[in-house]
């Protein structure tokens, strides 16, 4: 699927960015790519204005949704109709990360406990962790989409389809099936601190976990086997 | 470009055999024929990067993951490590605290798909992805687990740790030097002792990095190395011409380095069907 | 009284509805009512690990992350008779500082549409999102990350920055300054403002005013038990109002406002009290936090120690306060027998500043109502939709 055989205006991508019951991190990212990517994405988001169009090549959801609102739910909806591509961008949006956590009963609406990533809701094409991702990430994602680099671009695609990754998830599908390799890229993506190597097997410190999903994506067993489970 | 589904070499721009130039170097431990190490040597040397990430053998023949910037810190390297070395939290606090802008990287196959992920994709901001120039990747057919393989040694051969001297590769079997004599295991007789995690690896050459790099029997002495795009070839060619490498093409290992890749991830998908 | 209906507005960090009900052209009454879905994050972190506790509440704000985390571990070290050592204060407080001028950045950002016209808007913006780079390698090169830094836990700082780092910022904090000169000229440069900055220049509002300290915040100068907290739709009885997501605060029975302007007016001599004042006091300070963050720099010790050691979680009851971009934070906490989380209170700036920004807003137009809105820099995480109703 290249977006450019969208209704686009040659050139540049119609991009628009979406904040749920996000923390405001990862559309914070979003705005700080802006001027990097700005030659080739014309991008609607909070921070600068209105939305000015009535369909999007791009649309990146940022934070999860509470099922308990049925606003947000239908406004996920509607972007899922008007946009070619949905990218879910950032933990709450493709894992759930920290809100997974969410259980209600909090003054004054003890009635939201239930929020999901967006894949919960609608298909999303691709899921870009982190907490947030890096400005970086989303100026990666747009060349590498721009150039129709599926390979490059796989790994996402895959995990768009996977609703809950985290730490936990590691422990269990490669150290404790013994495929661990001892390789460390695990501990060198945890944005908390919570994963340690010791005598070459990843430890998790719970605590510490918010089930961001980051050390999956990055640990190459784990990534390959998804990938070759998730492959077409 | 060829796909990597396809094609289990992933993106192959050119093949090649290549041998360090350099005396030095050629009268060192090297694994093959000590190119990567002369090639790593003219990154430093020429300026191309600030430091090379690679590993040191510590006790035994493990190793342990370090940042040399020199030539004699470089050379001290040289050599195959058999346990796969963490790039932990410790790598990225040296690039940073010395602030090194760009680096070479050589490491295995999965730990090639770590750092070029982080390159094309920084999910966190204290990845140091874009400090990374080049990733060299070893071919490789596994790592050990360590303890287990050494006693296997000491169990079955009365061959103590302290006595092994080198371990070396060869198409179908480990020679393991050691103080009394030297000793051939298969191949197969030593599976067992790999890493489970290496059993489904369907990486042999190291698809995602710049540059791939094994050893062949029919080529003693010589390493094959795999370019995947131009800035690999450019460095390649600099290499030779700043006498750093003596290159042959080596279109006619393609064959065998082709078996060695469909031999892997036919054990891969034969062990995930077991181990997963 | 008339009523019809204008554009939706963005904006502002926060899901929220503006309604303004107006005269002649005047706004006679505004509620503000936040929609955001309410995540419970006071719930959440029950009969969890404290160190849980302070990684979650980073997560409740993107944009004041370091201040939750130094709110929340201060109540607890509160709660458990810790403190950490001078270092460890030190660092933590530097982190505060940058994450109060990242978040003033994000506002200025936003406030631009309001005061700065159109034809300087987008170059001066694009100099704040460099800016806000800038200053967010320093959270990351200190606190690990640039937002929600892992660094900060309770009893310090978890890693001691090391000597090159540090010396690499200290380096590179003349072009910080730099920049912040260049963008803040432009800020308050009234020639290219627009006439909404003209009207908010005349309008005087002189609030009682909330503030603990000048950077970091003090338990001491707050009494914990003059707070009280109602949900919205207590507040307000507009039918609107009780879908409202947010709670509000009161102090010592008034509405009182917190943040930049309460800071300056209570630990300095700032004495604009007219609304533009709002944005000239962020950015007196964010020069002020700078200053400050550039001697903290030199003040760390790198050999002394970063935490305290030997923590052990156990029963007990703490308040932890920061002043955080937005105004005064309190975080409450009680830890049960085995060191969990028994309960948690958050109060954030925000609940004290919406009745304040509602009644900042009568008298105004309606254009400089929904400005006003933004200069409070309301943290709800981001539409505002502005309805128009009709008259009470
Ligand atoms: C575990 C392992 C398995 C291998 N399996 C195969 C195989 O099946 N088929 C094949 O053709 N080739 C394999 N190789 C690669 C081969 O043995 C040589 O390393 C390669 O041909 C390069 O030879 P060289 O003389 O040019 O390298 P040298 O000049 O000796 O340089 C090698 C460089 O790699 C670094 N290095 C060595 N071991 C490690 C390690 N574990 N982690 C990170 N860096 C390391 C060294 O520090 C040195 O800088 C394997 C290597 C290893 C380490
Ligand atoms: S993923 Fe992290 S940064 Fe992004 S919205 Fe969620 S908590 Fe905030
Ligand atoms: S261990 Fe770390 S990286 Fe993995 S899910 Fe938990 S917080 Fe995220
Ligand atoms: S990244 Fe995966 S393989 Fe590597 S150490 Fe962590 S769990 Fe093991
Ligand atoms: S076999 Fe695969 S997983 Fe094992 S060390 Fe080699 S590249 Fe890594």
């Amino acid at each position: 699927m290249t977006p450019e055989n969208g209704n686009t205006t040659p050139g540049k991508l119609r991009v628009l960015n979406v904040n749920f019951a996000g923390c405001e991190g990862c559309n914070v990212s979003v705005l700080r790519a802006y001027p990097k990517i700005s030659d080739v994405v014309d991008l609607d988001i909070a921070y600068l204005g209105e939305r000015r169009h009535e369909s999007y090549d791009v649309a990146i959801i940022t934070g999860g949704v509470c099922m308990n609102d049925p606003k947000s739910v239908e406004e996920l909806k509607e972007i899922r109709k008007i946009s070619d591509i949905v990218v879910a961008f950032g933990s709450c949006a493709t894992f759930g990360g920290i809100l997974r956590f969410c259980r209600g009963g909090q003054e004054p609406r003890p009635d939201q406990r239930n929020f999901q990533p967006a894949n919960s809701v609608i298909r999303v094409d691709y899921s870009i962790p982190g907490c947030p991702p890096t400005p970086q990430m989303l100026v990666s994602f747009f060349k590498f989409l721009r150039e129709g680099n599926e390979r490059r671009l796989k790994l996402f695609k895959v995990v768009a389809g996977v609703k809950k990754l985290s730490g936990f998830d590691l422990i269990d599908d490669v150290v404790l099936t013994g495929l661990c390799i001892g390789c460390g890229a695990c501990e060198l993506s945890c944005p908390t601190g919570a994963i340690r190597l010791i005598e070459k097997r990843p430890d998790l410190i719970q605590e510490k976990c918010i089930r961001c999903g980051t050390c999956y994506v990055r640990c190459p067993r784990a990534s390959s086997i998804i990938c070759m489970k998730g492959g077409d | 470009m060829m796909n990597v589904q396809e094609n289990p070499l992933g993106p192959v721009m050119g093949i090649y055999l290549c041998r360090a130039a350099d005396e030095d170097i050629k009268r060192m431990k090297v694994a093959s024929g000590g190119a990567v190490t002369a090639l790593l040597l003219y990154m430093l040397e020429k300026d191309l990067v600030d430091g090379i990430v690679t590993a040191k053998r510590t006790k035994g023949l493990e190793g342990q993951a370090v940042v040399a910037r020199t030539r004699e810190e470089l050379l001290r390297t040289a050599g195959n490590k058999w346990s796969i070395v963490p790039f932990a939290a410790r790598i990225k606090e040296k690039i940073e605290e010395e602030d090194l802008k760009r680096v070479g990287i050589v490491c295995l196959p999965c730990q090639a798909q770590f750092f070029s992920q982080m390159r094309d994709f920084p999910l966190l901001e204290t990845d140091f992805g874009e400090r990374i120039k080049y990733i060299v990747s070893l071919f490789c057919m596994g790592t050990f687990a360590f303890e287990a393989f050494l006693n296997y040694l000491r169990i079955r051969y009365d061959v103590p740790p302290s006595a092994i001297e080198d371990i070396r590769l060869e198409r179908d079997s480990l020679t393991v030097k050691h103080e009394g004599g030297e000793l051939r295991l298969p191949i197969k007789e030593v599976y067992s002792y790999l890493q489970a995690g290496c059993l489904v690896c369907t990486d042999y050459t190291g698809v995602w990095s710049d540059i791939s790099a094994g050893s062949l029997n029919e080529e003693r002495g010589w390493t094959v190395m795999i370019t995947r795009n131009p800035k690999a070839e450019n460095l390649l060619r600099g290499a030779k011409e700043e006498g750093y490498l003596e290159i042959r093409d080596g279109s006619h290992v393609m064959g065998s380095v082709m078996k060695g890749a469909k031999d892997k991830l036919a054990r891969a998908q034969r062990n995930m069907m077991t181990l997963l | 009284m008339k009523a019809s209906t204008i554009d939706k507005v963005c904006r502002i960090a926060g899901e929220a509805k503006l309604i303004l009900y107006e005269d002649d052209g005047e706004v006679k009454k505004a509620s503000f009512i936040a929609t955001a879905p309410v995540r419970g994050f006071e719930k959440m972190v029950v009969g969890k690990n404290p160190l849980f506790a302070v990684e979650a509440v980073m997560r409740i704000c993107g944009l004041c992350h370091a201040s939750h985390g130094i709110a929340a571990s201060e109540a607890i070290e509160n709660a458990i008779g810790v403190v950490p050592p001078r270092n460890g204060l030190l660092l933590r407080e530097a982190l505060g500082l940058i994450n109060r001028v990242q978040s003033h950045l994000l506002q200025f950002i936003m406030i631009t549409g309001d005061l700065i016209r159109e034809e300087e808007r987008k170059q001066l913006m694009l100099k704040l999102i460099d800016l806000h780079g800038e200053i967010s390698n320093y959270l990351l090169k200190l606190g690990g990350a640039a937002t929600h830094p892992p660094n900060l836990t309770v009893g310090g700082m978890l890693k001691a920055p090391k000597e090159s780092t540090m010396d690499r910022l200290k380096g590179r904090f003349k072009v910080l300054l730099e920049k912040w000169e260049e963008a803040k000229e432009k800020l308050i440069d009234e020639d290219v403002q627009t006439d909404i900055a003209a009207e908010l220049r005349e309008h005087e509002m002189k609030p009682p005013f909330l503030a603990t300290g000048i950077f970091y915040g003090d338990v001491y100068n707050l009494l914990p038990d003059g707070i009280e907290v109602i949900p919205y739709y207590d507040f307000r009885d507009d039918e609107e109002a009780r879908l409202s997501t947010t709670m509000v605060a009161f102090y010592m029975g008034k509405s009182v406002e917190a943040g930049p302007r309460a800071r300056m007016h209570v630990y300095r001599r700032f004495r604009d009290s007219s609304l533009y004042g709002l944005h000239l006091a962020r950015v007196e300070d964010v020069r002020l936090a700078l200053h400050r963050l550039g001697e903290i720099l030199d003040w760390i010790k790198l050999s002394e120690p970063f935490r305290t050691k030997r923590i052990m979680f156990g029963p007990g009851k703490g308040v932890g306060v920061y002043e955080a971009p937005r105004g005064t934070l309190i975080h409450f906490v009680e830890l049960g027998e085995e060191g969990r989380v028994l309960s948690s209170r958050i109060v954030v700036p925000t609940m004290f500043n919406i009745p304040i920004m509602e009644e900042a807003a009568v008298g105004l137009s309606p254009r400089a109502a929904e400005a006003v809105m933004r200069l409070y820099d309301p943290c709800i995480p981001c539409t505002t939709h502005v309805v128009r109703g009709e008259g009470p």
